[in-house]
């Protein structure tokens, strides 16, 4: 047996088959091969090395003649690096003597090298690794043969183990099988943390390596609630897990009795609770728990899915979907939230050393506005279906906003022009997750319909931490004062306003901050619909005198790890049998 | 008795750096001649043939180099891989 620890990302309880999954979506089979069988194995891999050179040959050649020698020369080095005979030197020594299958020397070997060049100080010279790893696709490609298996096609059900899973890939997965993920890169705000929350599946993320200690088809228990991987698990982890699954199942079945109850405080304060979405069919998640609406409905999904950019129809369809599904409930539709980098379909920018402070989300879309327009109208025009109110992510000056409704503007008109209903009062708002927004927030609340706390990129700005980076992830905490304080801004200027405030973050569907964020005066969160039952247990039970008590004693401590200690026990004390579901 | 070798520096001029194509470059020369090239960045010593090590020297625009020479023809192999240096890899 062996345990592993990683960052839970998605909770539950998942038991299964594993699938590992290498590079790019190609499944290794098997890393080991027998020791008889080398000489066979040494054979396979110099026929893939001699038909991926014919193929990248024959490539440069129909290049060179189309658009001359200038544009055929990558392959020229293509070409050089799978003969380097270092590198077939390598991948030799470790099928001969570690039993490695050429698949896994090939990923193995390739991957060091992509590591090096990502290393290297010239950008330029850095993004050679994307050729390395263009040459390890084809030479996968090659090796694996028909045998090359994703997870959009699945046959049973299996635990998804990867070291790292592209949007596209976690966008198009069969979702009938897959019962959990494991990344061994990765942080709490990458796609697949995302899209298992979408899922309900559990999820844990950023294990360090650990595929090597895993054959494909091994009994694999996911502990998504704690963190744990466990390969191999004993007869009695297995029993002890088989029992939580059946508990958790039980819990489910009692939150759920919640469902048509309000979410009123035991002091009769009425609170509003929204759902969290990605993908149109979670609206289903949202309405059996009794979500009043959906409070962010992100749309990264739609671009992140395809190769190529999504049609104006393609927004409408989802929209549409949520919307009808919503009936007179209020849906909050997020424009696009994508850095540069993340969007296929558009040119890589030149100056992306630091995505979270470069092109990415409303600056992309001001970039972009033939994009920005397509979705803008397709949200338009599904205006008319229900309650629909538009958001804009990542608003940090004034200007920024004025342009966004601008566009927003220009493209009613040219509706009107060509006779097409939408809703001409829909509702305009802005996330609060800049610091900058923050400060300037009583000008802001002048000018927007609502607001909506994203606590996710609000903390990493704040503290000035990259929450991926598992160096100085533990500086990154919701709890600490300075986003207390921001917070406490926020819902005060939009009360005084007074416009509607939500918190869409992760922060709103952790049940140890809703008594502080209550207190605080929040009366409205929008939180994954996997969360809803659970906030709405602690609101019952609370009072806001209670919520008020915690804030004030909050206020003056110092550092977050005291506040969280705190908020922990008042939990605890407030809202017993908590935690034991 | 160890062959002489032959040294001589060079600065990488062209703004990509000693990137694939530039790369694919100096093992295509240093291939033709019967000799050995070392090429050295710091304390980093690579062949001239092996593309894969070459590219993770990660030599930049206005770093040196150094080429060392051995074999039969290595003054002109070194001669060769200079020019190309010196011709920015036909570049900017």
């Amino acid at each position: 047996m062996q345990k592993l620890q990683g960052i839970p990302v998605s909770p539950g309880i998942a038991i299964g088959e594993a699938m590992v999954m290498d590079n790019e979506g190609f499944r290794i089979p098997r890393r080991f091969v027998a020791r008889d069988a080398v000489d066979e194995e040494l054979d396979r891999l110099a026929k893939a090395i001699a038909a991926a050179s014919a193929e990248i040959a024959s490539h440069r050649d129909a290049i060179a003649q189309e658009l001359g020698e200038k544009y055929a020369a990558i392959f020229d080095a293509h070409l050089q690096m799978l003969q380097d005979a270092r590198l077939r030197s390598e991948l030799e020594e470790m099928i001969r003597h570690r039993h490695y299958s050429p698949e896994y020397a090939v990923s193995r070997t390739l991957r060091h090298y992509s590591q090096v060049f990502q290393r290297l100080d010239s950008a330029h010279l850095a993004e050679r690794a994307a050729d390395i790893f263009d040459i390890e696709k084809r030479l996968l490609r090659h090796l694996l043969g028909h045998r090359r298996e994703g997870i959009a096609h699945l046959t049973s059900p299996v635990l998804v183990l990867a070291h790292n899973l592209t949007p596209s890939e976690t966008a198009n997965l069969d979702r009938h099988f897959v019962l959990g993920f494991v990344t061994e890169i990765g942080g709490p705000s990458s796609h697949t943390a995302i899209v298992a929350e979408a899922l309900e599946i559990p999820a844990i993320v950023g294990t360090g390596p650990f595929l090597a200690d895993v054959s494909g088809g091994e009994l694999v228990i996911i502990d998504g609630d704690k963190g744990f991987v466990i390969l191999q698990p004993d007869e009695e982890t297995l029993a002890h897990y088989r029992h939580k699954v059946e508990a958790n199942l039980s819990a489910a079945v009692l939150l759920e009795a919640l469902r048509d109850l309000p979410a009123t405080t035991a002091d009769g304060v009425q609170i509003s609770l929204y759902g969290n979405i990605e993908f149109p069919y979670e609206v289903t998640h949202c309405v059996n728990r009794g979500a009043e609406g959906i409070g962010l409905y992100r749309t990264e999904f739609l671009y992140l899915g395809s190769e190529i950019e999504p049609t104006e129809e393609v927004h409408y369809q989802a929209y549409s979907q949520v919307l009808q599904a919503m009936g007179d409930k209020p849906v909050i539709i997020r424009t696009f939230d994508l850095g540069a980098d993340k969007v296929p379909h558009l040119p890589q920018p030149e100056d992306e050393r630091n995505p979270c402070l470069g092109l990415r989300s409303i600056r992309l879309a001001l970039r972009h506005l033939p994009m920005f327009r397509t979705q803008l109208r397709a949200i338009l025009r599904a205006s008319v279906l229900g309650n629909l109110q538009i958001m804009f992510p990542l608003i940090t000056t004034l200007l920024e906003l004025r342009q966004a409704k601008m566009v927003l503007a220009d493209v009613m008109e040219d509706l009107d022009e060509h006779g097409i209903d939408f809703n001409r009062d829909l509702p305009i708002g802005m996330m609060v997750e800049v610091p900058a927004a923050v400060i300037m927030i009583d000008r802001f609340v002048e000018e927007v319909d609502f607001l909506s706390i994203g606590t996710n990129d609000l903390i990493q700005y704040t503290l000035a931490v990259d929450r991926s980076n598992k160096d100085v992830v533990g500086l990154y905490n919701p709890a600490d004062p300075a986003v207390l304080r921001l917070i406490a801004m926020a819902i005060d200027a939009a009360k005084k306003k007074p416009v509607p405030i939500t918190m869409c973050g992760q922060m709103s569907g952790n049940p140890n901050y809703t008594m502080l964020l209550l207190g605080l005066g929040l009366r409205q969160f929008s939180v994954a619909p996997a969360a809803l039952p659970e906030i709405k247990n602690i609101c019952r039970r609370v009072t806001l005198a209670d919520c008020k008590e915690v804030t004030n004693r909050v206020a003056t401590m110092e550092n977050a790890r005291d506040i969280t200690n705190y908020l922990r026990e008042e939990l605890k004390r407030r809202v017993p049998g908590f935690g034991n579901a | 008795m160890p062959e002489p070798t032959l040294k001589r520096t060079v600065t990488v001029a062209n703004r990509a750096g000693l990137h694939a194509r530039a790369a694919v470059m100096v093992v295509t020369e240093a291939r033709k001649f019967d000799a050995r090239v070392v090429i050295t960045k710091r304390l980093h010593e690579v062949e001239a043939t092996d593309i894969l090590q070459l590219m993770s020297l990660g030599a930049a625009q206005g770093e040196q180099l150094s080429l060392e020479g051995s074999g039969n023809e290595a003054q002109a192999a070194v001669d060769a891989l200079e020019q190309l240096f010196l011709r920015k890899f036909d570049e900017d």
